[in-house]
Protein backbone atom coordinates (compact mmCIF):
# COMPACT_ATOMS: atom_id res chain seq x y z
CA UNK A 1 0.00 0.00 0.00
CA UNK A 2 1.17 3.14 -1.05
CA UNK A 3 1.67 6.41 1.63
CA UNK A 4 -1.09 8.39 -0.57
CA UNK A 5 -3.70 5.47 0.18
CA UNK A 6 -2.48 4.98 3.55
CA UNK A 7 -3.29 9.11 4.37
CA UNK A 8 -6.59 8.28 2.48
CA UNK A 9 -7.68 5.70 4.63
CA UNK A 10 -6.84 7.71 7.92
CA UNK A 11 -8.95 10.74 6.58
CA UNK A 12 -11.57 8.07 5.75
CA UNK A 13 -11.48 7.00 9.44
CA UNK A 14 -11.19 10.47 10.50
CA UNK A 15 -14.17 11.33 8.49
CA UNK A 16 -16.38 8.53 10.08
CA UNK A 17 -15.97 9.89 13.84
CA UNK A 18 -16.68 13.45 12.84
CA UNK A 19 -19.93 12.17 10.63
CA UNK A 20 -21.06 10.52 13.83
CA UNK A 21 -21.15 13.40 15.65
CA UNK A 22 -22.60 15.44 13.08
CA UNK A 23 -25.29 12.50 12.17
CA UNK A 24 -26.68 13.46 15.69
CA UNK A 25 -26.61 16.64 15.49
CA UNK A 26 -28.43 16.80 11.82
CA UNK A 27 -31.04 14.06 12.70
CA UNK A 28 -32.08 16.42 15.84
CA UNK A 29 -32.03 19.44 13.30
CA UNK A 30 -34.27 17.88 11.11
CA UNK A 31 -36.51 16.00 13.56
CA UNK A 32 -37.01 19.88 14.81
CA UNK A 33 -37.76 21.10 11.27
CA UNK A 34 -40.10 18.58 10.33
CA UNK A 35 -42.25 18.32 14.25
CA UNK A 36 -42.18 22.48 14.75
CA UNK A 37 -45.73 22.72 13.61
CA UNK A 38 -47.14 19.52 15.11
CA UNK A 39 -45.96 20.17 18.50
CA UNK A 40 -46.88 23.87 18.35
CA UNK A 41 -50.05 22.45 17.66
CA UNK A 42 -50.00 19.76 20.85
CA UNK A 43 -48.82 22.46 23.13
CA UNK A 44 -51.78 24.43 22.21
CA UNK A 45 -53.85 21.92 23.00
CA UNK A 46 -52.26 20.78 25.72
CA UNK A 47 -52.61 24.34 27.16
CA UNK A 48 -56.56 24.14 26.94
CA UNK A 49 -56.32 20.73 28.37
CA UNK A 50 -54.55 22.58 31.53
CA UNK A 51 -56.87 25.30 31.78
CA UNK A 52 -60.19 22.93 31.83
CA UNK A 53 -58.27 20.82 34.17
CA UNK A 54 -56.50 22.59 37.10
CA UNK A 55 -59.12 21.00 39.51
CA UNK A 56 -58.09 17.92 39.11
CA UNK A 57 -53.83 17.31 39.21
CA UNK A 58 -54.08 13.31 38.95
CA UNK A 59 -56.41 12.99 35.79
CA UNK A 60 -54.11 15.67 34.05
CA UNK A 61 -50.86 14.16 35.01
CA UNK A 62 -52.12 10.52 32.97
CA UNK A 63 -53.26 12.04 30.15
CA UNK A 64 -50.12 13.90 29.23
CA UNK A 65 -47.91 11.08 30.03
CA UNK A 66 -50.04 8.65 27.50
CA UNK A 67 -49.61 12.00 25.34
CA UNK A 68 -45.99 12.01 25.55
CA UNK A 69 -46.21 8.11 24.79
CA UNK A 70 -48.12 8.89 21.36
CA UNK A 71 -45.54 11.29 20.14
CA UNK A 72 -42.12 8.88 20.95
CA UNK A 73 -44.19 6.36 18.65
CA UNK A 74 -45.05 8.30 16.08
CA UNK A 75 -41.62 9.88 15.74
CA UNK A 76 -40.34 6.74 15.43
CA UNK A 77 -42.66 5.52 13.08
CA UNK A 78 -42.41 8.23 10.82
CA UNK A 79 -38.27 8.38 10.65
CA UNK A 80 -38.01 4.94 8.75
CA UNK A 81 -40.11 6.14 5.74
CA UNK A 82 -37.01 7.47 4.21
CA UNK A 83 -33.21 8.22 4.87
CA UNK A 84 -33.05 11.79 3.60
CA UNK A 85 -34.42 14.67 5.28
CA UNK A 86 -37.97 15.59 3.39
CA UNK A 87 -37.41 18.99 4.64
CA UNK A 88 -33.99 19.46 3.00
CA UNK A 89 -35.52 18.04 0.03
CA UNK A 90 -38.27 20.36 -0.52
CA UNK A 91 -36.16 23.24 0.21
CA UNK A 92 -33.66 22.43 -2.47
CA UNK A 93 -36.49 21.81 -4.74
CA UNK A 94 -38.19 25.10 -3.77
CA UNK A 95 -34.93 26.85 -5.30
CA UNK A 96 -36.20 26.28 -8.42
CA UNK A 97 -38.07 29.61 -9.46
CA UNK A 98 -40.36 27.33 -11.66
CA UNK A 99 -41.61 25.25 -8.76
CA UNK A 100 -45.04 26.47 -7.28
CA UNK A 101 -46.55 23.81 -5.44
CA UNK A 102 -45.52 20.34 -4.33
CA UNK A 103 -47.70 17.70 -3.79
CA UNK A 104 -46.34 15.58 -0.27
CA UNK A 105 -46.53 12.10 -2.33
CA UNK A 106 -44.52 14.16 -4.88
CA UNK A 107 -42.15 15.34 -2.29
CA UNK A 108 -41.84 11.58 -0.99
CA UNK A 109 -41.07 10.39 -4.83
CA UNK A 110 -38.60 12.39 -5.11
CA UNK A 111 -36.44 12.11 -1.62
CA UNK A 112 -37.15 8.32 -2.07
CA UNK A 113 -35.66 8.43 -6.10
CA UNK A 114 -32.72 10.86 -4.72
CA UNK A 115 -31.99 7.63 -2.36
CA UNK A 116 -32.17 5.53 -5.09
CA UNK A 117 -29.77 7.58 -7.52
CA UNK A 118 -27.20 7.74 -4.91
CA UNK A 119 -27.37 4.21 -4.70
CA UNK A 120 -27.46 3.57 -8.24
CA UNK A 121 -24.62 6.41 -8.82
CA UNK A 122 -22.22 4.82 -6.34
CA UNK A 123 -22.41 1.11 -7.77
CA UNK A 124 -21.68 2.11 -11.19
CA UNK A 125 -18.67 4.51 -9.93
CA UNK A 126 -17.78 1.66 -7.44
CA UNK A 127 -17.29 -0.86 -10.87
CA UNK A 128 -15.25 1.59 -12.23
CA UNK A 129 -12.85 1.26 -8.83
CA UNK A 130 -13.02 -2.54 -9.38
CA UNK A 131 -11.97 -2.79 -13.28
CA UNK A 132 -8.68 -0.96 -11.92
CA UNK A 133 -7.96 -3.11 -9.27
CA UNK A 134 -8.34 -0.81 -6.77
CA UNK A 135 -10.11 -0.37 -2.95
CA UNK A 136 -10.61 2.91 -3.03
CA UNK A 137 -13.56 5.31 -4.71
CA UNK A 138 -11.60 8.15 -6.24
CA UNK A 139 -12.54 11.07 -8.06
CA UNK A 140 -11.29 9.61 -10.87
CA UNK A 141 -14.16 6.47 -10.81
CA UNK A 142 -16.64 9.31 -10.16
CA UNK A 143 -15.43 11.35 -13.46
CA UNK A 144 -15.30 8.55 -15.69
CA UNK A 145 -18.42 6.89 -14.75
CA UNK A 146 -20.13 9.92 -15.45
CA UNK A 147 -18.40 10.15 -19.02
CA UNK A 148 -19.39 6.59 -19.83
CA UNK A 149 -22.71 6.32 -19.44
CA UNK A 150 -25.76 7.81 -20.90
CA UNK A 151 -27.94 8.77 -18.30
CA UNK A 152 -25.68 10.51 -16.26
CA UNK A 153 -24.20 12.55 -18.61
CA UNK A 154 -26.47 15.87 -17.19
CA UNK A 155 -23.60 15.71 -14.52
CA UNK A 156 -20.41 16.39 -16.97
CA UNK A 157 -20.32 20.11 -15.63
CA UNK A 158 -20.76 19.30 -12.10
CA UNK A 159 -18.03 16.55 -11.58
CA UNK A 160 -14.60 17.63 -14.41
CA UNK A 161 -12.86 15.69 -15.35
CA UNK A 162 -9.36 16.30 -13.34
CA UNK A 163 -6.81 17.31 -16.28
CA UNK A 164 -3.43 17.23 -15.26
CA UNK A 165 -0.81 19.78 -16.40
CA UNK A 166 2.52 19.21 -17.81
CA UNK B 1 -29.89 32.51 -0.24
CA UNK B 2 -27.80 30.12 -0.97
CA UNK B 3 -28.32 26.80 -1.92
CA UNK B 4 -28.50 24.27 0.58
CA UNK B 5 -27.10 21.14 0.36
CA UNK B 6 -27.66 17.95 1.02
CA UNK B 7 -26.44 16.54 4.93
CA UNK B 8 -23.62 14.60 4.77
CA UNK B 9 -24.01 12.25 7.39
CA UNK B 10 -26.99 10.60 6.22
CA UNK B 11 -24.98 10.74 2.32
CA UNK B 12 -22.47 8.97 3.95
CA UNK B 13 -24.60 6.50 5.08
CA UNK B 14 -26.44 5.54 1.77
CA UNK B 15 -23.10 6.05 -0.24
CA UNK B 16 -21.33 3.17 2.49
CA UNK B 17 -24.32 0.61 2.39
CA UNK B 18 -24.81 0.98 -1.51
CA UNK B 19 -20.55 -0.67 -1.45
CA UNK B 20 -19.33 -3.32 -0.42
CA UNK B 21 -17.40 -3.43 3.30
CA UNK B 22 -13.70 -3.09 2.21
CA UNK B 23 -14.32 -0.17 0.31
CA UNK B 24 -12.90 3.57 0.76
CA UNK B 25 -14.32 6.39 -0.33
CA UNK B 26 -11.86 9.66 -0.94
CA UNK B 27 -12.99 12.73 0.45
CA UNK B 28 -13.52 14.28 -2.81
CA UNK B 29 -15.26 11.37 -3.94
CA UNK B 30 -17.80 12.20 -1.36
CA UNK B 31 -18.12 15.52 -2.29
CA UNK B 32 -18.69 14.63 -5.62
CA UNK B 33 -21.61 12.16 -4.87
CA UNK B 34 -23.23 14.60 -2.74
CA UNK B 35 -23.40 17.40 -5.45
CA UNK B 36 -24.59 14.94 -7.92
CA UNK B 37 -27.36 13.93 -5.44
CA UNK B 38 -28.14 17.54 -5.11
CA UNK B 39 -28.11 18.44 -9.14
CA UNK B 40 -30.41 15.26 -9.33
CA UNK B 41 -32.86 16.66 -7.49
CA UNK B 42 -32.86 19.52 -9.28
CA UNK B 43 -32.93 17.95 -12.83
CA UNK B 44 -35.68 15.51 -11.47
CA UNK B 45 -37.46 18.45 -10.15
CA UNK B 46 -37.35 20.88 -13.84
CA UNK B 47 -38.48 17.36 -15.77
CA UNK B 48 -41.40 17.02 -13.21
CA UNK B 49 -42.57 20.60 -13.70
CA UNK B 50 -42.79 20.19 -17.47
CA UNK B 51 -45.04 17.76 -17.33
CA UNK B 52 -47.23 19.42 -14.63
CA UNK B 53 -47.21 22.38 -16.50
CA UNK B 54 -47.97 20.74 -20.05
CA UNK B 55 -50.66 19.41 -18.26
CA UNK B 56 -51.59 23.05 -16.69
CA UNK B 57 -51.45 22.73 -13.15
CA UNK B 58 -49.30 24.57 -11.09
CA UNK B 59 -49.09 21.58 -8.63
CA UNK B 60 -46.51 19.14 -8.75
CA UNK B 61 -48.07 15.48 -8.50
CA UNK B 62 -46.33 11.95 -8.16
CA UNK B 63 -47.20 11.11 -11.47
CA UNK B 64 -45.28 13.87 -13.04
CA UNK B 65 -42.14 12.64 -11.39
CA UNK B 66 -42.67 8.69 -12.45
CA UNK B 67 -42.74 10.47 -16.06
CA UNK B 68 -39.74 12.70 -15.72
CA UNK B 69 -38.04 9.41 -14.47
CA UNK B 70 -38.97 7.60 -17.71
CA UNK B 71 -37.97 10.66 -19.66
CA UNK B 72 -34.31 11.50 -18.21
CA UNK B 73 -33.80 7.09 -18.85
CA UNK B 74 -33.90 5.87 -15.38
CA UNK B 75 -37.12 3.94 -15.69
CA UNK B 76 -35.07 1.33 -12.89
CA UNK B 77 -35.69 3.35 -10.37
CA UNK B 78 -39.94 2.95 -11.46
CA UNK B 79 -40.17 -0.30 -10.00
CA UNK B 80 -38.69 0.31 -7.00
CA UNK B 81 -40.17 3.38 -6.22
CA UNK B 82 -43.57 2.75 -7.50
CA UNK B 83 -43.09 -0.50 -4.52
CA UNK B 84 -41.86 2.18 -1.51
CA UNK B 85 -45.11 4.42 -2.44
CA UNK B 86 -47.46 1.89 -2.39
CA UNK B 87 -45.98 0.60 1.09
CA UNK B 88 -45.74 4.11 2.30
CA UNK B 89 -49.82 5.10 1.47
CA UNK B 90 -50.58 1.94 3.49
CA UNK B 91 -48.92 3.14 6.29
CA UNK B 92 -49.97 6.70 6.09
CA UNK B 93 -53.76 5.17 5.93
CA UNK B 94 -52.66 3.03 9.30
CA UNK B 95 -51.20 6.89 10.24
CA UNK B 96 -54.33 8.60 10.09
CA UNK B 97 -56.72 5.68 11.62
CA UNK B 98 -54.64 5.96 14.89
CA UNK B 99 -55.06 9.78 14.70
CA UNK B 100 -58.39 9.37 14.64
CA UNK B 101 -59.24 6.68 16.84
CA UNK B 102 -56.59 8.97 19.28
CA UNK B 103 -58.84 12.36 18.41
CA UNK B 104 -62.08 10.47 19.68
CA UNK B 105 -60.43 9.76 22.70
CA UNK B 106 -59.10 13.00 23.31
CA UNK B 107 -63.02 14.11 22.47
CA UNK B 108 -64.61 11.71 24.92
CA UNK B 109 -61.70 12.77 27.75
CA UNK B 110 -62.58 16.54 27.40
CA UNK B 111 -66.15 15.49 27.28
CA UNK B 112 -66.10 13.60 30.71
CA UNK B 113 -64.39 16.85 32.24
CA UNK B 114 -66.97 18.79 31.09
CA UNK B 115 -69.09 17.15 32.97
CA UNK B 116 -66.54 16.76 35.63
CA UNK B 117 -66.49 20.76 36.00
CA UNK B 118 -70.12 21.16 35.72
CA UNK B 119 -70.97 18.70 38.69
CA UNK B 120 -68.31 20.85 40.59
CA UNK B 121 -69.73 24.51 39.87
CA UNK B 122 -73.15 22.97 40.88
CA UNK B 123 -71.82 21.63 44.28
CA UNK B 124 -71.13 24.14 47.02
CA UNK B 125 -67.58 24.47 48.15
CA UNK B 126 -67.66 22.79 51.67
CA UNK B 127 -68.94 19.68 49.79
CA UNK B 128 -66.53 20.05 46.82
CA UNK B 129 -63.73 17.52 47.84
CA UNK B 130 -66.28 14.34 48.85
CA UNK B 131 -67.77 15.19 45.15
CA UNK B 132 -64.74 14.88 43.74
CA UNK B 133 -64.01 11.81 45.00
CA UNK B 134 -67.29 10.65 43.91
CA UNK B 135 -66.83 11.85 39.92
CA UNK B 136 -63.75 9.87 39.68
CA UNK B 137 -65.91 6.96 41.04
CA UNK B 138 -68.16 7.50 38.50
CA UNK B 139 -66.42 8.37 35.51
CA UNK B 140 -64.21 4.91 36.09
CA UNK B 141 -67.31 3.21 36.14
CA UNK B 142 -67.57 4.66 32.20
Amino acid sequence: MTKDDEMKEIDNKEDEIEDEVEEEEEDKEEELEDEVEEEDEDKEEDKEEDKDTKDIGDSTATTANTADKKKKVSRSARSHDTQLPIARIKRIMKNDKDVKLISSDALMLVTKSTELFLDYFCKEAYKKTKSQGRKILSYKDISSAIKDIENLTFLTEIVPEKITMN
Amino acid sequence: MSDSDLPNAIVNRIIKSSLPENVAIAKDSKLAISKAAKIWIHYLTAASIDFSQNAGRSTLLPKDVLQALEELDFESFKAPLEEFFSNYKIKEKEKEKKKEEEKKEREKENKDKENKDKDDNDKDDDENEDEKNNDKDGSDDK
